[in-house]
């Protein structure tokens, strides 16, 4: 409590000096179930408490700066991902109640679709694992996967393997949906590990980790050779590096059948690493157009005029207007959707693309 | 229509769609000289002791509205243990839990399930509910007789 207290306390005195990586990680990220799980693959991304750097976030008292960062329209036909700028959760519940922050958007490159990502066992060995899943690709690409590892995000998370050597990359090139199926040489041999690690997790151990990195365009040494990845897989990440991980634990079903359950998707951004969050209602913002007339689900609950732009925090209901969200703020504490005690306000532009 | 052209455009649209396309069971329609005044028609949900009836309510939109509940009242005569004999509802949504996500279509649908839920541990009409807790079959037969009785449209 003391602690915690007066961490507290600095980071309102000292808000620009603040070092998140003694923060723990925002525990409302997993509290809030998803309420309604059709909007897959939208997320705001909260970047983890390991790096020095100032609070990005927008917004005064009484006044709403617009936004002038870069908005980034998404690849081929995907969906656009917003990212949350870093905002320490101590300081958000500070924060005077009226105030609005304004989103900018990353460029991933890399994602791996979280409800594909499974494991079966080999028909050739019944007793090794295989891991399969489908992902994007903006670049060409490299998939590591990892089973009992220990991830260090003080050390650019670093993946460390416990008592194994990690299976070599796997090469891509760019293209959406392609499909990744593991080889037998490197699935989990189940007679070599115990069944209490795949179903277990700890604070950074986790029985399934899946990375795919891909090296940014243009990234040069000094003597102007192409940079590489680092070997071996699962290295520190270097800031040339763009990488999407997802942290996985294993179930048994009824008829004992391993289960894949994700925990958390991070990407690693410019040397900045942010956990990815769905915000709930964005798809249908994102999705048609006004044209259609059917404009039921993407306008503001409130006003019923605007396109929704604002998600409330920490419950991520995308449901409001800029406008309608701050007037509420000045009537009531409630999200309109759950009635969860608002945190902060998130504005999301969405540029359409034409 | 000066009063049509002052209403936000939330209502409007909330009024354009309630009449394209009503909720079973339920009609609602502004009144000419009043547009944030409606007059309301529930029909009694089936396997209810309101079924057969036909209840007439009012609906008013205040200035706050949607950041206030509208507010709604039983014209036609109900024996129920969360409406009282000025019509007025026992509803938490009208009052605390109202929310401006919530609209006049959901409003209508929740007063519509109250009749198929009396709920007489949190009573507005006190006899009633004292009624409906002691004997809940008398009090059954009771609302299906005021249903005959006040509810035939």
């Amino acid at each position: 409590m003391g602690a915690g207290h007066s961490r507290r306390s600095r980071s309102q005195n000292d808000s620009n000096d603040h070092h998140p990586e003694q923060e723990p990680a925002p525990p409302h990220i997993n509290a809030v179930p998803p309420v309604n799980s059709n909007y897959p693959n939208q997320y705001a991304a909260q970047p983890q408490p390991y790096y020095n750097q100032a609070p990005q976030y927008y917004g005064g008292r009484r006044s709403y700066v617009p936004n002038n960062g870069h908005f980034y329209g998404g690849w081929g036909g995907a969906p656009p991902t917003h990212y949350m700028p870093f905002q320490p959760q101590q300081q958000m519940r500070q924060q005077v109640p009226e105030q609005t922050q304004r989103t900018s958007t990353i460029r991933n490159d890399v994602n791996l679709k979280k409800p594909t990502l499974k494991v079966r066992m080999s028909q050739e060995k019944p007793s090794a694992l295989l891991v399969s899943f489908s992902f994007d690709a903006a670049a060409p690409c490299s998939v590591s996967v990892f089973f009992n590892v220990t991830e260090d995000s003080a050390d650019s998370c670093k993946l460390t393997l416990v008592n194994s050597e990690p299976a070599p990359r796997v090469a891509f090139d760019k293209g959406l949906g392609q499909e990744f199926v593991q080889k037998l040489e490197h699935g989990l041999l189940l007679d070599t590990v115990s069944p209490a690690d795949l179903l277990s997790t700890g604070p950074e151990t986790f029985p399934l980790v899946v990375r795919l990195e891909t090296v940014k365009k243009d990234a040069t040494t000094e003597d102007g050779r192409e940079r590489e990845l680092l070997e071996p897989p699962g290295s520190p990440l270097p800031k040339w590096v763009q990488a999407q991980t997802t942290y996985a634990t294993l179930t048994k079903n009824s008829d004992g059948e391993y289960m894949v359950r994700v925990l958390k998707q991070k990407i690693w951004v410019e040397g900045v690493s942010y956990e990815l969050q769905e915000i709930y209602g964005i798809e249908q913002c994102t999705s048609g157009t006004a044209a259609t007339g059917d404009d039921t689900g993407k306008e503001c609950v409130i006003c019923m005029s605007e396109p929704r732009d604002t998600t409330v925090l920490p419950c991520r209901h995308m449901c409001m207007c800029s406008g309608c969200a701050r007037m509420l703020r000045h009537q009531t504490n409630r999200c309109p959707i759950c009635r969860t005690a608002v945190d902060g306000l998130l504005e999301i532009k969405v540029e359409r693309r034409t | 229509m000066a009063a049509n052209s002052q209403l936000p455009r939330r209502i409007i649209k909330e009024t354009q769609r309630l009449l394209s396309e009503p909720a079973p069971g339920i009609s609602a329609s502004p009144s000419e000289d009043n547009l944030r005044y409606f007059n309301v028609m529930i029909l009694g949900p089936t396997q209810s002791p309101y079924e057969g009836g036909v209840y007439k309510l009012e609906l008013f939109l205040p200035e706050e509205y949607p950041m206030a509940a509208p507010k709604v009242r039983f014209l036609t005569k109900i024996y129920h243990p969360n409406i009282d004999k000025l019509g007025r509802i026992c509803l938490d949504i009208l009052k605390d839990k109202w929310s401006p996500a919530l609209q006049i279509r959901t409003v209508l649908l929740s007063i519509q399930a109250l009749l198929s839920a009396p709920n007489p541990d949190d009573p507005l009409a006190e006899d009633i509910a004292k009624q409906w807790k002691e004997d809940e079959a008398k009090a059954v037969a009771t609302a299906k007789e005021w249903t005959r009785q006040y509810a035939q449209g």
